[in-house]
């Protein structure tokens, strides 16, 4: 297991290290800060002397190497609008998005893995087309676009829901249900996917004809084995959830990290919004060799692969 | 035999979208850009204070927005199909020299398809559109330029399977160059493959657009997007429902499309899969 943890520990490092390569490329080369903070009529002399104030008169490689050097203290800087430190405002964020995104899952995997187990159990039934047209509509659905309808319908047509903000269990259960709703039909599928893999493996066979009861076959045989692989998505697709996390904040005005990095993100206020994809992105790196590390003892011939 | 049939409306689906949006201008009741303020957000045709004249009724500045969302679907499925053939030309040509070489660019490869992947994709599509100023051009190159790894993990994945295969073994023997193993061999076996993914993703590029545009950061106003005219239609959520709730339709009703069609490809070209 040892040698397991440290090949996965050092790839997460080096992706670590590459994401803050793009970010600061894309930060500091695709589109120059000065010019986009100041306004169109500011003169050359302003420019130069806000270029000076922030370091980005530096050479590339010097400024680079000052921020990996913050980056290893957690010193993303401060914000430009707010005059506080960066990481201290994602901090103060963090915990709504948090919220938002275990509801968003708990939520998800409520609805898709029944679903899936059904779907796959009940093959090409009438059961089976019904969940995976839902799933498929699922997809399909802009998940900012279903925010705004339940808006419509539950705050504006019966107010029952408060339509934006944060504070109540109530306040929670659209945003939660929309993020949810974004990420059900991929876990779905993979269940639905997996369990008919494993349905048809000798074991199951085995463990029907030594006379289990059908529900002790699905949910302690093969829901059990098909669980590893749907854990393995849930981790690829957490990228996703935090980028509708983005989307639904800004529907609900939910405020955590990624309605932080969107108007971070507008503003030009590039230490913030520094801050937050590195954090997005070293949560999502996190998760991920999280689970790797869960799979990898769970399932051993995952660690000889 | 259900999935074809879902895959045949797929396809008509994204024919009639794709029909719509050649011919906008004459299937369109009118001007997308046409103001009139003596029409200012007037109900569908079916509400009290509809008219013929404006069927899905107007918006704000009294512009049509069945015209609108007509124009709408050439912006949508240009994003798709441009962002799609942009990242299809870097994420195979990747994938094909990573699956075929091996070896330290292999290497590189993999852990640039892994940074990537890890990095939020909406978040750095946003941020790069807002860094690069926000148009269509820019748009579709963000679009483009940060969804090919997919392809290249998909691509990889299947060229060093095929290199081991006896007629990638055979060709080398004969003496054929890399680049003709490469583009004549290779290349042709991962179309189904490639034309499978990249339909998938089309719809997820017109999703994404929309976001982009319905956060400010995509198609700038007045030119009609739908994403653009459901965030111009939120405003006007509490009093005016169907401002946002018809471009959502069409959004709607093409990705379910294009996701129709690339499940019915998927399961024509390469039922092994199921």
């Amino acid at each position: 297991m040892g040698p397991y943890i440290l090949k996965r520990l050092g790839e997460a490092v080096l992706v670590c290290f590459g994401i803050s390569v793009i970010t600061f490329l894309l930060l500091h080369v695709a589109g120059d800060p000065v010019q986009l903070l100041l306004s169109i009529e500011a003169k050359a002399e302003d420019a130069a002397i806000l270029r000076k104030s922030l370091g980005l008169d530096q050479p590339l490689y010097v400024q680079y190497g000052i921020f990996l050097k913050d980056l290893a203290h957690l010193d993303f800087g401060k914000s430009l609008f707010i005059r506080e430190p960066a990481l201290s405002l994602v901090l103060e964020r963090f915990p709504a998005t948090l919220q938002l995104t275990l509801a968003a899952l708990a939520i998800a995997l409520a609805i898709a893995i029944p679903l899936g187990v059904v779907a796959a159990v009940k093959r090409y039934s009438f059961l089976d087309n019904l969940c995976t047209m839902l799933a498929v509509s699922g997809q399909a659905m802009p998940i900012f676009w279903l925010g705004l309808m339940l808006i419509i319908l539950f705050s504006v047509k019966f107010h029952l829901l408060p339509a934006s903000g944060r504070g109540s269990f109530f306040h929670l259960l659209m945003p939660a249900f929309t993020l949810g709703a974004s990420l059900a039909p991929i876990i779905m599928r993979m269940t639905r996917s997996k369990m008919l893999d494993i349905l048809s493996e000798d074991y199951i066979r085995t463990a029907r004809a030594k006379g289990l009861r059908e529900r002790a076959v699905l949910f302690r045989h093969a829901l059990r084995n098909a669980s590893i692989p749907i854990v393995t998505i849930l981790g690829l697709q957490f990228g996703r959830l935090l980028g509708g996390a983005i989307v639904t904040e800004a529907v609900f005005a939910w405020p955590g990290l990624g309605s932080l990095a969107l108007s971070a993100i507008r503003n030009f206020d590039y230490p913030l919004a520094q801050a937050c994809i590195l954090t997005m992105a070293g949560i999502i790196v996190a998760v991920n060799l999280g689970i790797d590390i869960l799979v990898g003892a769970l399932d051993p011939r995952i660690r000889f692969d | 035999m259900w999935k074809y049939r879902a895959g045949l409306l797929g396809l008509l689906i994204v024919l009639g979208m794709s029909g719509i949006a050649v011919c906008a201008g004459l299937v369109s009741p009118h001007d997308p850009y046409e103001q009139d303020v003596t029409a200012r957000l007037k109900p569908p045709i079916w509400m009290d204070g509809g008219s013929r004249q404006n069927i899905l009724g107007t918006d704000p500045v009294g512009r049509d927005i069945l015209t609108r969302i007509i124009y709408g679907s050439r912006i949508s499925l240009a994003t798709g199909v441009a962002s799609v053939f942009i990242a299809v030309i870097i994420g195979v040509a990747l994938g094909l020299v990573g699956g075929y070489y091996g070896g330290k660019i292999d290497s590189v490869i993999t852990n640039l398809v892994n940074v990537m992947m890890a990095f939020p994709f909406m978040l750095l599509a946003l941020t790069a559109v807002a860094v690069m100023g926000p148009n269509f051009k820019n748009m579709v190159i963000v679009l483009g330029v940060t969804g090919w790894p997919i392809y290249t993990r998909v691509v990889r994945a299947e060229t060093a399977q095929l290199k081991s295969l006896e007629f990638i073994t055979a060709a080398r023997a004969i003496g054929f160059s890399s680049l003709r193993i490469i583009t004549r061999h290779i290349l042709p076996n991962l179309f189904n493959t490639i034309i499978v993914t990249s339909s998938l993703e089309v719809a997820r590029m017109i999703l994404m657009e929309s976001i982009l545009s319905f956060l400010g950061l995509g198609v700038q106003p007045p030119t009609p997007s739908w994403g653009g005219m459901l965030g111009e239609g939120r405003t006007y959520m509490l009093t005016h429902w169907w401002l946002a709730t018809f471009p959502g339709i069409a959004i709607f009703v093409t990705t379910l499309g294009i996701n129709l069609l690339g499940d019915g490809l998927r399961d024509v070209l390469d039922p092994h899969q199921y």
